[in-house]
Parts: structure tokens; C-alpha cells; sequence
């Protein structure tokens, strides 16, 4: 906190990130013995497995946080459209 | 491989769900056991039918041919034969890109579907009636939630690192795609990219930190179930690179050749005649596949596509493919096929014991080529012997036309108005006798209003 509002954001976004990462690990299928594994043959790269596992986190927190500020601008102009359009009390 | 007749396709070995071969004539690819869940997943699901209908995937049918391993064989299926087959190091920036958007968009469609591309290699591409199409049916996995792509690492370096080097760089690193088949290694891309790549996020995630991350995991011993990741997740992932591929802008020009113009070489009324007269030697002719060697922005081609034949249309200058495969695509001129390709330098046969993927030459004969305009550039400008250049004619084509700039047009006066005038076999009698050994001369055309000839060849052994 004491880095101001920028250090608060970062570590706000970190922990979303991180949230987004052990959600994924919580899901079950693709384990080592996964007959579809057997059809991969393709080397996927030590490297780019674990790079993919971050950015995906990554990009998936910014995917959830994009769909959530899109929602509320949307609910908001949507508001201020229905006020603006009621009629007048008087 | 045991059992029945024909041939294994030289290039199709590496995925054990299947492979290509050969018998009479016709291209079969047999589908192993150990693929039939997933083939009847695609084909059940609806996803080869909504690839297919949106041109991204070539159809194919199931026959009742005998396998050519049976053991292993679950079916056998004939997909559409693909015309003419080129390979990523053919391709402009362009058509490269359109490649790895139609790969991502697969990618995309198929998870919809509850399947993935288990490998993405930009060879799995090809160019039919100017479309780019997914050609192998096995790519495709069921999609299971948590696991990572297997083919990220294949779609960065096949698709998004030769791309960022020709976007940013110069368009002619393309070329490395000839050196490295399974794609571009991403510490060289990442060492050849400009600091300013760094800046945006898309290339500095994929590229740069792919590259380090590569490096620094190399020998992990981490097994490949240690990590999940969600579906949301897998999606950001391929529409992040998706957008990354769609965002690279266009390379500048490098080249010289886009400023040539034919009118330059020609009055108005010699550009007309050429090209009645070529268009005359095309109706004789008739071709189903063309060659037009040293292309340039297709003008010619155009008059082979405007009669039905499909073009390809090789040009030694990035730039020159680049404008003529837009202007392709604009016009929807689904039989333009323009394809990177140094004439003096073709395409060499790659890739595992030098059959993997075959030559240019290997890829012919065409019915018919076009060499306009060509000849001085390669006798003069490259030293080859008329000698050679007719021997390069008879193994490509059955059919030739080929425009004989004399001595005396200015083009060749400016070639050698600043170096020895080692040619002196360079006439066209001498052309015409070399062009005899292997051709009979069906037509010779002067050009109206221009001191070049156009020879009709037919080839002896055709």
C-alpha cells in the first residue's frame, strides 16, 4: 500500500492472475496417461508448456476482466439512457 | 510399412494416426486404429462439415481401397488431390499470414466443436483455388480442458516469428523457412528483431519470452501434466496470437522489380500486340497448368487465368509475388497461384533424406510455360548459356512461349551499357537452334512495333 494506487493495481491484477492459475490447475482431465495424449505427437517444449500455462493465465484474467468492465459499461450507458428517456414528472 | 501396393508419400511419416500414399495414380491417405475415435469425433461432431463449407479444410471420402498397411488401418480416404502444392518459403508475406490465420481460425472453430489442432505446421497448408486450406484430416484431437496446446510452440515458429521478421525486418528473411523446416528457431528470431518488438506485448509474450523460456526449460524434467490451463485461458491464448499475426503490417518493399513496368519496355501499341499474341499461343495451346517464370505482378498470368488455367506464377522478388497475389485475392482470381521463387535458384528437394519435399522441378511438368521477358535477364544478367536456359524449358514444360529480346531493345543495350559484352552467341538464330534440339518452333512471332520475337515451343518429348 505504501507504493500508492499503482502498486496496489499491480498486486490487485497479480492476485487475479494467480487466482486464474490455480482455477486451471483445479481442473482434472489431461493427465499423464490421457489416451489422447498418445495422439499428440508433436513435442510441445518444455519451455513453451510452462511459457503457455503462464500466458494463458494471463490472458485469460485480462479476458474475464475485459468482459466484466465491457458489462458494467454497458449496464451503466444503459442506465443513463433510461433515465435520460424517462419523461419528465412534471 | 507391410502389405498391399503403391507407395508411402515420401513427406508423410512423422504422425502415427496416419499417412499419405500413392497407387495408380491416386492420392490415398490411410487412417490408423489408433486414430478412429478422433476421425469419428471430427466427422460426427459437425466440425468437417462447417470446415469445409467456410474453405478451410479440403474434403475428402471415404473408399473402399485396400490399406497399404492393414494391420494398423482403420479406413482409407481420398481427399481432394490439391493442384499444385507449394511450400512456406514460396509464399510472400501475405500469403504466409493468411496461412496462419486460416491455421488459427481452425484452431478456433474446432473448439467450439470440443476438438483442437494437436500440431499446426504451416506446411499442413495449401493454397487451392487461391484459398488457403488445412490438407491433413489427422490434425485434430478432442479438445480436453486444462490441457495446454501442444502446437503452440509449432504456431509461434512456423507462423508468428518468420512473420514478425518480415514485418519489421526485411521481407526476404522469409527465406529461412527454407533452412528451417519445423519453423524459424525463436532465439534467432528474437536476436534478429528490433529492441522496439519488446514494447508490444503480443511479441514480447510470444516471441521474446517464448525464446527465453525455451532456453531456460530446455532439459526441465517438470512432466508435461504438471500445469493446467482453463478454457478461457486456451482461447486468450489463440486469439492473442491470432491478433498478433493480424496486426503485423505489411513489410516495406526491398526490391527493385515493383517499379518495373512493362509499358516501359514497350510502346502502347507493342504491349497490346504481345499480348494478343500471347493470348493467341494460349489458345493454341490450352493448358491446364501454367508456368509463368519471372512473373512479375501476373499481367500475362492473367491472360492463362482469364482462359481457365491455373497459374503459377514464380517471381525471384518478394515484392512483385506480394502485389500480384493482393491483386489476386481483390480480383478473386481463384487460379492465381504467384509464388516466391528465384528461377536461377529454385526450390531444392528437403527435408528428410532430400525426398521430404520435392524440388520445383519435381513438381512438373507444366502444360504449358511463359517465359516473357525473361531471357535476357538470365543469359545476360546471370550468364547462363541459351544452351542451358532451352535445357531448363524441355524439363519443365510441354509447351513454351518464350520472348526473345534482341541486342538492340533498349533493355538489353542499358544491361550492357556498363559491362563487357561477353554474348556474342547471344542472337536469336543461336536460339533457335539450341531451342530445336529439344522443341519443334511451332510459331515465331515478331512483335508489332518492337525488335522482340515470341517463339510457340512444343516439346518433342511430350
Amino acid at each position: 500500500l505504501s507504493a500508492g494506487p499503482r502498486g496496489l493495481a499491480a498486486a490487485l491484477a497479480l492476485a487475479f492472475v494467480g487466482a486464474h492459475l490455480l482455477a486451471a490447475q483445479a481442473a482434472q482431465p489431461g493427465r499423464l496417461g490421457d489416451p489422447h495424449i498418445a495422439l499428440a505427437y508433436v513435442d510441445p517444449g518444455a519451455g513453451s508448456y510452462l511459457l503457455q500455462i503462464l500466458l494463458a493465465a494471463v490472458l485469460g484474467a485480462a479476458a474475464v476482466l475485459r468482459g466484466g468492465i465491457w458489462r458494467a459499461w454497458h449496464r451503466l450507458r444503459d442506465w443513463v439512457k433510461a433515465r435520460l428517456s424517462r419523461p419528465s414528472a412534471r | 510399412v507391410t502389405g498391399a501396393s503403391g507407395r508411402p508419400h515420401p513427406g508423410s511419416f512423422r504422425d502415427p494416426s496416419g499417412f499419405l500414399f500413392e497407387r495408380d495414380g491416386i492420392l490415398l491417405r490411410q487412417i490408423n486404429r489408433t486414430y478412429r475415435e478422433p476421425y469419428e469425433q471430427l466427422m460426427t461432431s459437425g466440425l468437417y462439415d462447417a470446415l469445409v463449407q467456410a474453405d478451410l479444410l479440403i474434403p475428402h471420402r471415404e473408399v473402399p481401397a485396400e490399406p497399404h498397411d492393414p494391420e494398423r488401418a482403420y479406413k482409407v480416404l481420398q481427399p481432394d488431390r490439391v493442384p499444385f502444392v507449394s511450400f512456406p518459403h514460396e509464399w510472400c508475406f501475405s500469403q504466409l499470414r493468411d496461412a496462419a490465420v486460416a491455421s488459427l481460425r481452425i484452431q478456433q472453430v474446432a473448439l467450439t466443436f470440443g476438438m483442437a489442432l494437436k500440431d499446426c505446421p504451416a506446411t499442413n497448408i495449401q493454397f487451392v483455388d487461391g484459398v488457403p486450406r488445412l490438407v491433413d484430416t489427422l490434425s485434430f484431437e478432442p479438445y480436453a480442458e486444462g490441457r495446454p496446446w501442444t502446437a503452440y510452440r509449432q504456431a509461434c515458429q512456423h507462423f508468428l516469428a518468420p512473420l514478425a521478421l518480415m514485418s519489421y525486418r526485411d521481407a526476404r528473411l522469409g527465406q529461412l523457412l527454407r533452412t528451417y523446416l519445423d519453423g524459424l528457431p525463436l532465439d534467432l528470431a528474437s536476436r534478429l528483431l528490433p529492441r522496439r518488438t519488446w514494447l508490444r506485448f503480443s511479441l514480447f509474450a510470444h516471441l521474446h519470452l517464448h525464446a527465453r523460456a525455451q532456453t531456460r526449460w530446455a532439459r526441465s524434467a517438470r512432466p508435461p501434466s504438471a500445469g493446467r490451463v482453463s478454457r478461457r485461458g486456451y482461447e486468450a491464448l489463440v486469439a492473442s496470437l491470432l491478433a498478433a499475426i493480424g496486426n503485423l503490417s505489411s513489410p516495406r518493399p526491398c526490391g527493385a522489380w515493383l517499379t518495373y513496368r512493362a509499358e516501359d519496355s514497350y510502346t502502347g501499341e507493342a504491349l497490346v500486340q504481345k499480348r494478343r499474341l500471347v493470348a493467341e499461343c494460349l489458345d493454341a495451346v490450352r493448358p491446364r497448368l501454367v508456368w509463368d517464370l519471372g512473373a512479375n505482378t501476373g499481367t500475362f498470368a492473367q491472360l492463362a487465368t482469364e482462359r481457365g488455367s491455373l497459374v503459377v506464377a514464380a517471381d525471384g522478388d518478394h515484392d512483385v509475388v506480394e502485389r500480384n497475389y493482393r491483386d489476386a485475392v481483390e480480383r478473386r482470381d481463384r487460379r492465381m497461384l504467384p509464388l516466391w521463387l528465384d528461377i536461377t535458384n529454385p526450390s531444392p528437394a528437403l527435408g528428410w533424406a532430400n525426398t521430404e519435399r520435392p524440388s520445383w522441378a519435381a513438381r512438373g511438368p507444366a502444360d504449358c510455360l511463359l517465359a516473357l521477358a525473361l531471357l535476357h535477364h538470365i543469359a545476360i544478367g546471370h550468364n547462363v548459356p541459351l544452351g542451358r536456359f532451352v535445357d531448363m524449358l524441355g524439363a519443365l514444360g510441354r509447351w513454351a512461349v518464350v520472348e526473345f529480346v534482341p541486342k538492340d531493345d533498349p533493355q538489353v543495350r542499358a544491361m550492357l551499357a556498363h559491362r563487357e559484352d561477353v554474348f556474342a552467341d547471344y542472337t536469336m538464330e543461336r536460339f533457335e537452334r539450341e531451342a530445336r534440339r529439344i522443341f519443334t518452333v511451332e510459331r515465331v512471332l515478331p512483335i508489332p512495333e518492337s525488335p522482340r520475337t515470341l517463339f510457340l515451343l512444343r516439346s518433342q518429348r511430350a
